[in-house]
C-alpha cells in the first residue's frame, strides 16, 4: 500500500500498487509526485520507486547519432470532446430552456480541457476540440438567452397551458 | 449568485407554475405542444420545495435523477475526493457523455409518446 501527495498538497491513501498504477496511467499521478510505500520512512518521487519503472522493457539505448523520443503517445483530452458534444446539444436545444444545462456546462468543460492541455502538452491533445467546444456553448448560450428575452417579450401571444416549462 | 439562486428558489416555493404565467415558457411547447427533455423542471422544483417527491418525479424524472448524481458527488466529497477528481474519472473517456446524452434523447422520445406505460414521464 502507498500513500500520495496530491497536486492539491493533500495527502491520499493508502492505495494500493494497482490503484496507483491506474492513477498514473490516468494523470492523476505523475514522475514527481511524492509516494510514501507502506513502512517506508520518507517520502520519495515516483520516478525513483523500481515498482513503477515499466515492467518488461529495459531502458531504450538511443542507436547512435539518433536522439529516442521514448514519449508516451499523447491521448485525447476526454473532458474536451464532452464538452464539444454538450456544445453541440446547447446549439440545439437553444430554443428550449434558453440551453442551459448544456451551454453552461460545455463552457465548464470546455474551459477545464484546455487549462490541461495547456498544463500537460505532451499528455493531452484535442485543443482543436475543446476550442471547438468553447466557441459552441457560448453561441449556444448567447442565442438561448435572446430566445428566452424575446419569449418574454412577446409572451402575451402565446398559450398558457399550466405546462410550459 | 447563491442570493439568485435562494431568490429563485423562495419565488418556486411559493408560486405554484401551473397557476402563475410570468415563469419563462418553453418554447419547443409553446410551439408544438411537445415535451421537450426540460419541460416540468420549475414544477419538478416546486414539488420537491414541498418535498412531493412523487409528484416532482412525476414532473422531470431526469432532473430527479441528475440531482441524486449531485448528491453521489457530494458524498464522495465528505469521503475525501473532491468532485474535480471524480469528474475527471467519470470523464476522462466521452463514454459516460455519449450514454447520459442517449438517455435524454430516450427520455425526450418516451415521454412524448402516447402511450400508457410511459405516461409517467409525461409532465
Amino acid at each position: 500500500m502507498y500513500k500520495i501527495i496530491g497536486a492539491d498538497g493533500k495527502e491520499y491513501g493508502p492505495v494500493s500498487l494497482e490503484q496507483l498504477r491506474q492513477w498514473l496511467s490516468e494523470g492523476r499521478v505523475n514522475q514527481e509526485t511524492r509516494v510514501l510505500p507502506e513502512g517506508g520512512a520518507d517520502w520519495k518521487k515516483v520516478s525513483e520507486l523500481t515498482e513503477f519503472a515499466a515492467p518488461g522493457t529495459p531502458q531504450p539505448i538511443s542507436p547512435p547519432g539518433f536522439q529516442s523520443m521514448a514519449a508516451a503517445p499523447r491521448r485525447m483530452n476526454g473532458f474536451a470532446i464532452t464538452g464539444l458534444i454538450l456544445g453541440i446539444i446547447s446549439l440545439v436545444m437553444c430554443f428550449c430552456c434558453a440551453g442551459i444545462p448544456f451551454n453552461v456546462l460545455g463552457i465548464v468543460f470546455s474551459a477545464v480541457a484546455l487549462a490541461q492541455i495547456k498544463n500537460r502538452p505532451d499528455e493531452f491533445s484535442g485543443k482543436g476540440i475543446a476550442l471547438a467546444g468553447l466557441i459552441c456553448s457560448i453561441l449556444g448560450l448567447i442565442l438561448g438567452i435572446t430566445v428566452l428575452t424575446l419569449s418574454m417579450v412577446f409572451q402575451s401571444e402565446q398559450i398558457f397551458d399550466g405546462k410550459n416549462f | 449568485m447563491l442570493l439568485l439562486a435562494v431568490v429563485v428558489l423562495a419565488v418556486l416555493f411559493q408560486f405554484d407554475p401551473r397557476q402563475h404565467g410570468f415563469y419563462p415558457k418553453c418554447q419547443l411547447h409553446s410551439l408544438t405542444g411537445l415535451n421537450c427533455a426540460g419541460c416540468g423542471t420549475l414544477r419538478a422544483t416546486h414539488h420537491l420545495l414541498h418535498g412531493e417527491f412523487l409528484l416532482a418525479f412525476r414532473s422531470n424524472a431526469l432532473l430527479i435523477m441528475a440531482l441524486g448524481g449531485l448528491g453521489w458527488l457530494g458524498l464522495r466529497w465528505i469521503r475525501g475526493e473532491p468532485p474535480a477528481v471524480v469528474l475527471q474519472k467519470w470523464f476522462s473517456r466521452p463514454t459516460l457523455a455519449l450514454v447520459l446524452v442517449g438517455i435524454a434523447l430516450a427520455f425526450t422520445v418516451l415521454r412524448n409518446l402516447p402511450v400508457a406505460a410511459f405516461a409517467w414521464m409525461n409532465p
